[in-house]
Parts: C-alpha cells; structure tokens; sequence
C-alpha cells in the first residue's frame, strides 16, 4: 500500500490572499527584507518622520507572504497591553479601485483596518486615540484599564483631550463628532458607516449630530475622502505608528494604459509621506511594472515611495527551496509517520526535484509549491495529475468568485464596483465604445462614446442613501444635460437601495429625468453586481500576476480572450441596457463642434494642427466645421493655420 | 476633398515651411497605413489633395530628413516606410515567422516580394542576425527533416512528437492492439523518462536539445573567457552607478548601455551575467508579456535556454 494513501498534500494553497490568511511561514527566507520593513518601523517611530519602502518581485514571489509576516510580527499578541510599550497599527490595502476613486477607496479600506480589533478587544482606532491622549495626560500602565478610565470617571477631559487632538490632526467637526461618540461607544454601527465613507440618510446624520449637508460632487467627496485620511493617519505618534501597505498597484491600471493611474497613486504615496510623521508605507509592485512605474510615476513620488530603502524579491535558490518544503512537509506529522527509515526529510520528494526545479534562475514560491503539490499528488496516486486546462480553471474560479461576492457584497460598495467593473466590462463586451472624460460641468461620473462618435450617452451613478444627497445629484444631472450634447441618460442606482416613500421631490426629479427625458434608470440586480464585482477581483489579480493555474500566472490578456467567450448573460445584458438608444442620431460634428467651442473658449487661439490633435479628428474634419460658419470659431490659413474665437462670441 | 495648392512663386520660406510641414503629415499617413506606400499610395491615403510634384518633393524632404525611408520596389513602384530597410526587413521576417515556423526557403518565397532589393543570400544573413539577437530561434531539426525551421517562439516537444508517434500508432492498431493498450504503454515510457537519472531540465518545460548552433551560442553553455571573471566584476561595481541601493532592481538596458560594455559582444556580456546568476550573486526577474514591450526593450532582455526572458536584475541577499 502507499503509505501516503489518505494523508493532506501538504502543498495545496500557494496564493496567500490577504496578510491576515493563515501561512505556512519560512522566517530565514527573505530576512533581509523583512528587517528592511522592520527597521523602516523603528526609524519612524524614532524619528518621528514618515518613510517609504518599495519591494519589488516577480508575481508568486511572496510579496503579500511578506505583509502577512509584517503584520504577524508587529502586533502585539498579549492580552494586556501596556501605555509605554510601542506598538503598531496594521493596514493593508488593495489597490483594485478605479483611480478616479483612490481616496475614497483608500479610506474604506485604513478604517475598516483601523476597526480591526486588537487582542485586549479594543480596535486599533482606540489604541491610536488612546495613545495620543496618554500623552497629554501623561498616564501609564494598562492601556485598556486606563482607557475604561477615562471613558467612565473622566468623560469630560476626554472630551477635551479629543478636541484638543482633532485640532492637532486637521480633524474637522463631524469627524471628531463622530470619533467621541466611537469612544463613548455610542451608534458604532452609525460612526462606522460615516468613517468607511458611505452615504448615510439624514435622519441617520441626524442621529450622530451632523448636519445634512451632503457632499456635490466627485471633486469634493474624493476632496473629503483625503481629509479624513490624513487626519485618521496624524493620530498615529511615536508610540504607536501606522504601517501601511499598498499591494497590486498594478490593477490601477486594468483600463488606464496611459498612466493615469499610477499618476494618481503616487500623488496619494507623496501626499501621505509628506503631511504625516507616523506612517511607514510599505508599497509592493510586481517587477514586470518596474518599468512602468518608473516611467509614469512622478520623480517626487518614486522619492517618497522609496525614501527609506528599496528591496527586491528573489527567485529561491535550491536551498531555501528546501527549507520551504520541509517547512510545509513538517506541518502534517502523517507525513513524518510514513516516511520510509532510509528516506530523508525531503521525503517524499527528492533533492533532485528541488534541482531541476530552481535551475540556475531560481523558482518563485509559489511556482515552487505547485510543482511540490503535483509531484507530491503523483506519489501518492501513482499517476500524474491530469494538467487542468486553463478553460476549465478559469471557469471554476469565476463560478466561485462570483458565488463569494453574491453572499458578500453590499450597496455600500455599488459605486465602487460601478466605478472599477464598468471600465473593463465596456472594453470586454464593447470595445468600439469609449469611456471618454466629461468636457462638461456639472460633470457625470462616466461618458460612453459610441463608435465613430455618434452618440453619447451619461452615466450617473445614484447610489446614495442620502436622499437629499441623490436630490441634488439628479439636480446636477438636469442641468448637466441642459447642454444638449448626451444622446441618453443612464441613472444606476443598486436595486436594494429604495428611494424612501417621504423622497417626493426626489422621485418626481427621476420621473422627470426618466418619462419627459432621455433618462433611464438602471438598477443592477444582485447577481449582475456580483458578476461585475467578480470581473473586476479576476481582472485585478490577473494584472498584478494573482491568478495563477498550475503556479503560472494567466495573464490580463489570456482572462481577456476567455472572459469574451464566457461573459455572462446578466452582464452582457447590462451592457445592452447602457448602451442602447433611440432617437435622432445626433450629428457627429455636434459633439465636435461643442469640444471645439471649449477647447477655443480655454485657449483663444490655436493652430490648427494642435487643435485637430487635441480633439482627436482630422484637420479637414475642423476645416469643414469651421467653414459651416456654425462654431463662432475663425480660421486664418496660411503657412501655420491658426483657430480663434471670433469677438462677442 | 479640400485640395492644397503650394504657389510656387510664393516666398521660398513660405514654401519650405509648407514642405516641412505637410512632410510631417504624410509620414503620419505612411505610418498609420501599417504597410511601406509608394507616393501614389501616400496620395490616395491623404485627406487633402496634393499635387504629384509637390508630393514628390515632400516625400523626398521626409527622406532627407530620415523620418521616411526607401524600402524597395513593389509592384514596380518605390514604396516608403517610417523605418530603415533594414529594421523593416527584420519586422517583416519576424511577422512571417510569428504566425508558423517556416524553412528559410519557405520564408523567402513569402518575403521576397517586399523585400526586393534583398538577395536569397541577404535573407539568410537578416535571420543568423536575427538568431543572435534572441527575436528569432533556429530550431532543431524535425524527424526526418533536412532543413531547420526558424520560429519567433521556442521548440515545442509536441511538434517533434506529433508526426512520428502517430505513425507508430497507426502501425500498432494495424496489427491489432488497442488504444488503451497504446495509452497505457505511453504513459509507462512518459514515466521512465521522468523518472531517468540526469534530467537536464526542470519537468514542466519541454525537453528538446538546442540546436548546434544555438548550443554554441548559449550564453549558460558558454565556457568562461578568460577576461570573463573581470567582466563580472565590472558588472557588479557598474551596478552601484545605476542605482547603489543593494536591493534596488536595475533594468537591463541602462546596464548593457553603459560605456564601459561597449566593447563586450552581447554573448560575453549574457555569459557574465548568468555566470554572477550562478555564483548567487545576482537574481533576474522574469518578464512574461515580451509580446508587449518595444524592440528596444525587448533587445535589452536576457534569454536562458528554455525560451523565459528576463528584464532586470537585482544583487542577490538572503
């Protein structure tokens, strides 16, 4: 009999998730960069200077292994923790968001962190909070006794000590509002949902004390989003500073080849660095990108991202490769009954796997644990396992993706989904249509341009549970189509989140939109918004090298070409829905003529070939326009051919 | 269509400017055509109307400039493309070859029309180049063939099985057994192998021998010159130029562009490099999506035997 028969390959699982899965860890591998990020740590809290570290690997390399092992070691384990003994917050973000929407993201994502309880059952919210207000009131010892403390016998300085702290952190009203009613633990479901960034109806805002005074636009809700983010990371001080984890900034770029993702992200990095002096940021990029970031990312910010140190992620060689098997092997003691006197501790593989498998190059991790899983299943089987097709693995992994974020997903997370999914759903099922910029204020979230220009149509995603908030957006909206150059109107709002009956105004607003208009309201099912979601997590993933068969990386291009010819009903559907309008085709100079009249109104004049390049047609396609004496718009012909806007225009 | 008149008795700067400028216009033209044009190409493929002449002379200015380039005759007519003839040469062979592996033969017939100011001999030497360069891999000799075939991809054991076992096959059920008795003696053989002594290379890759020419070439192959352990000291210390971080990753065309490599054949200069791989003191980063990057970036890339590409390197640390 095979004395493996029955026993748990001990190799299955090579794609840590998340730095809170549980892992297999190998300390002696990577060391060096693990001290790097743990020097990083005490130089901040000594210091008190924010710094950046950059590590760089080839996808399966362990670089969320390498987070994972972070937060293991820097949090504290204890029951009791003490005032004076420094600690760490632990935050970990994953960059698959539309760029659009990083701060926003970014703050879901530092506070569902930060609400994260630590092991004396306080969240790390309140460690921070406690640690700064210690500071002030000079105090020591057990840092949950004493705060039970404060909250108890002494709300009244703890209220004053708070204030004094939201002064320090640039906190404004509503967020220390808010934070005092978390300490006092009062409406935490409330505070919570306020922190994370979701719209909260007015008698909810009412309930936690703050005006109804809901935010306009994009501009300023992500305006907002980086204010409490900065103000949330200024509480971190000397004895307890914030680590944070940026990992697959490469999903920023699923749909923005031209870099205005990575743009965007390094703004953020240098933004965070440079405000606070309590945060180490540890950012993660698959080295196939090291290039690209290098190109598209802003000199300052690749400064801030590495102002500490830079470290890369090596292939193992044949020996770590060892120390990882036996590390694996060793967790399953069956394995250890089995094992034959003579054999050694590689048991059941061989060094001669390892051999062939590192080569002279090395093997990614993960690789490496594939290929043990394989051989160690063909030991036990007696046969090869059959080599799973990319069809079939592609296909079971989006079943379950999808069946996850059925169960999970919230109208909370609509506008996030809407904002990351849809880019890549129109490129996937309609790659003709554009998501092209709003030219026009008040601005839309997205704007579809149909092929050759001949229609477009807004999207507006009306997600808010704020009622008065979804008022003024479809206010906005009105006006925003006042301009006469959308061909249709799509509001998207979750169908779970109701418009309230007591919305009257609200609900005339949309029938006016939608029965007297070019409007339409679109609300996505539940099973529509989990296939998005589950689109956007496969193609993130795919992009920062996470989605692997058989331990090899199935690149954004091969997801692409299968996703075509499986995409789902529900989705295509969706597309339909977005897309298809009827009506007078608008005249495609129409929109041409509007883009020219703004590109003149900002620069008075222009030479032809400059603005034929700006507007993306062809210096005869303005030439014709201009000559139809419809667009105010002048043109001198000569030598160098010059637009100006005609006087009084 | 808008038609555009130079006047010739305007001022001649005006004129120039004009050339110059619509110039410019018609190497747009040539390149988002995708293909070489001759003049009557650029004309039916411009927006504006432009007289033969004065085309004529614009298209000359753009070959003066060397933003344009003469790449041969077709159909009897100079035609033009936005690269030398030599880089669209080696363009076009590789686009041939990127679709099937081909014989040189074979892959004449097919170029030959467009590139015909290239002798048979000319193509021969645009593919050794191309061999050299890593774009392009002579393969081994198929079963019973007497020519290699050149691909843009690496060999594929399937391809040298296919033919030859099916001919087995079809023998073994002409004298009567079965197909699972075939499967299950080919599984047996597929063992054996997997399970010989000296495996040459990791299991998950096909086992084919280089080709001669290519094992000679090899820079893991390649014995050590004997200025090669200088050459890899100077890659270490040149290393600390580009970037002194000792964990910083360093692409590998800055290093092969330094002035001190200038000298060192891309062969002694790969040998060195796997040779510091070797001695773990430095670690390469594979990049899988060659497809996307330019032809600068992809001439920058290392290559090993088994076809992976490695953009960058970084000093090796526990």
């Amino acid at each position: 009999m095979n004395p493996l028969q029955g026993i748990p390959n001990p190799f299955l699982n090579s794609i840590v998730p998340t730095p809170w899965a549980k892992f297999v860890d190998v300390t002696s591998i990577r060391k060096s960069t693990f001290e790097t990020c743990e020097k990083a740590v005490d130089y901040v809290r000594t210091n008190s200077t924010s710094v950046g570290v950059l590590i760089q690997g080839d996808s399966g390399s362990g670089k969320t292994h390498m987070l994972g092992r972070l937060r293991k070691q820097l949090q504290c384990q204890d029951g009791v923790i003490e005032l004076d003994t420094p600690q760490q917050a632990f935050v970990w973000i994953r960059l698959n968001t539309n760029p659009r929407w990083i701060w926003r993201h970014v703050q879901t994502n530092l506070v569902d962190a930060l609400l994260k309880s630590m092991p004396d059952d306080l969240t790390q919210l309140e460690h921070l909070l406690a640690r700064r207000i210690a500071d002030y009131d000079n105090a020591k010892g057990d840092l949950a006794k004493w705060w039970e403390f404060m909250r108890e016998d002494r709300p009244h300085d703890l209220n004053d000590y708070l204030d004094r702290l939201a002064g320090e952190c640039g906190a404004s009203h509503e967020l220390l509002l808010v934070l005092e009613q978390w300490v006092r633990r009062q409406r935490r479901g409330l505070c919570r949902s306020w922190l994370l960034g979701e719209s909260l109806p007015e008698a909810r805002l009412g309930d936690l004390g703050l005006c109804n005074t809901p935010l306009e636009d994009h501009e300023s809700l992500e305006k907002h989003a980086h204010d409490v983010v900065l103000a949330l990371c200024k509480l971190a001080s000397s004895t307890m500073s914030i680590t944070l984890c940026f990992d697959q900034i490469e999903a920023l770029q699923v749909n923005f080849s031209d870099g205005e993702g990575l743009k965007e992200f390094g703004d953020l990095i240098k933004d965070l660095h440079d405000a606070t002096n309590h945060l180490a940021i540890i950012t993660c990029i698959q080295s196939e990108y090291f290039a690209d970031v290098r190109e598209k990312i802003p000199g300052y910010a690749q400064d801030a991202m590495k102002s500490f140190n830079t470290c890369s992620l090596a292939s193992l060689n044949q020996c770590e490769a060892a120390e990882l098997v036996l590390a694996r092997l060793s967790v399953n003691h069956q394995i250890a009954q089995a094992r034959p006197v003579d054999a050694d501790e590689l048991w059941p593989l061989s060094e001669q796997d390892l051999k062939n498998w590192t080569g002279i190059e090395g093997c990614s991790p993960r690789k490496m644990i594939n290929l043990c899983a394989s051989r160690f299943r063909e030991i036990q089987d007696g046969l090869a396992p059959p080599k799973v097709s990319l069809d079939v693995a592609l296909r079971s992994v989006w079943e379950e993706r999808q069946a996850a974020c059925e169960e999970t997903n919230l109208p909370t997370q609509t506008e996030q989904i809407l904002a990351d999914g849809l880019p890549i759903l129109m490129e996937l099922a309609l790659p003709d249509w554009k998501i092209v910029d709003d030219l026009r204020t008040p601005k839309l979230e997205f704007v579809l341009e149909a092929p050759k220009k001949e229609a477009r149509i807004g999207l507006s995603f009306c997600t808010d549970q704020n009622m008065t908030s979804l008022f003024n957006r479809l206010t906005r909206v009105q006006k925003r189509l006042a301009h006469g150059d959308l061909q249709k109107l799509v509001l998207i709002r979750d169908a779970h989140t109701p418009i309230t009956k007591g919305a009257v105004r609200t609900r005339e607003r949309i029938a006016e939109l939608t029965e007297q208009g070019s409007g339409v309201l679109v609300k996505p099912t539940r099973e529509v918004m989990a296939a998005l979601d589950a689109l956007r997590g496969l193609f993130g993933d795919a992009q920062s090298g996470d989605l692997a068969v058989d331990g090899e990386p199935v690149s954004p291009e091969s997801l692409k070409e299968w996703m075509l010819k499986h995409l789902a009903n529900p989705l295509r559907e969706l597309c339909e829905e977005l897309t298809s309008y009827h009506g007078v085709i608008i005249d495609p100079h129409e929109a041409l003529k509007d883009e020219l009249i703004e590109l003149i109104q900002a620069e008075h004049v222009i030479d032809l070939s400059k603005a034929a390049a700006s507007l993306n047609c062809t210096e005869d396609q303005l030439v014709n326009l201009i000559d139809s004496n419809d667009a105010n718009v002048r043109l001198i012909r000569g030598k160098l051919s010059v637009l100006y806007q005609t006087i009084g225009s | 269509m808008m038609e555009v008149v130079v006047d010739s008795a305007a001022p001649r700067s005006e004129r120039e400017t004009f050339i110059t400028e619509m110039s410019q216009l018609v190497v747009k033209v040539v390149e988002s055509a995708g293909v070489p044009l001759s003049v009557t190409g650029i004309k039916k493929h411009l927006t504006v109307s432009i007289k033969e002449p004065d085309l004529i002379e614009i298209v000359e200015q753009a070959v003066a400039q060397q933003k344009l380039f003469p790449v041969g005759k077709f159909n009897n007519k100079e035609t033009y493309w936005v690269r030398p003839l030599e880089e669209f040469a080696k363009d076009l062979i590789c686009q041939k070859l990127e679709k099937e592996p081909l014989t040189a033969y074979v892959l004449r017939s097919k170029v030959e029309k467009r590139l015909s100011s290239y002798t048979p001999k000319d193509i021969d030497q645009l593919l050794i180049e191309l061999v050299k360069s890593g774009r392009l891999n002579e393969l081994p000799l198929y079963p019973n063939a007497r020519t290699n075939l050149f691909s843009t991809q690496p060999p594929q054991a399937i391809n040298y099985l296919h033919a030859p076992v099916q001919k087995i096959v079809k023998k073994l059920i002409a004298v009567g057994l079965s197909r699972a008795d075939i499967v299950a003696g080919m599984k047996q053989l597929a063992t054996e192998l997997e399970e010989s002594d000296a495996p040459a290379m990791p299991p998950t890759k096909a086992h084919v021998p280089a080709p001669e020419s290519e094992a000679k070439e090899s820079s893991i192959a390649q014995p050590e010159t004997s200025s090669g352990s200088e050459l890899t000291e100077t890659i270490m210390s040149r290393l600390d130029q580009i970037d002194a971080n000792p964990g910083a990753m360093i692409d590998l065309g800055p290093l092969r562009a330094l002035n001190e490599f200038q000298h060192t054949t891309r062969e002694e200069f790969d040998a060195a490099l796997w040779e510091l791989v070797k001695t773990s003191q430095l670690n390469v980063h594979e990049h899988r999506s060659v497809g996307l990057l330019n032809e600068q970036k992809r001439a920058a890339l290392l290559r090993n035997a088994q076809g992976q590409y490695f953009h960058a390197v970084s000093r090796r640390t526990r």
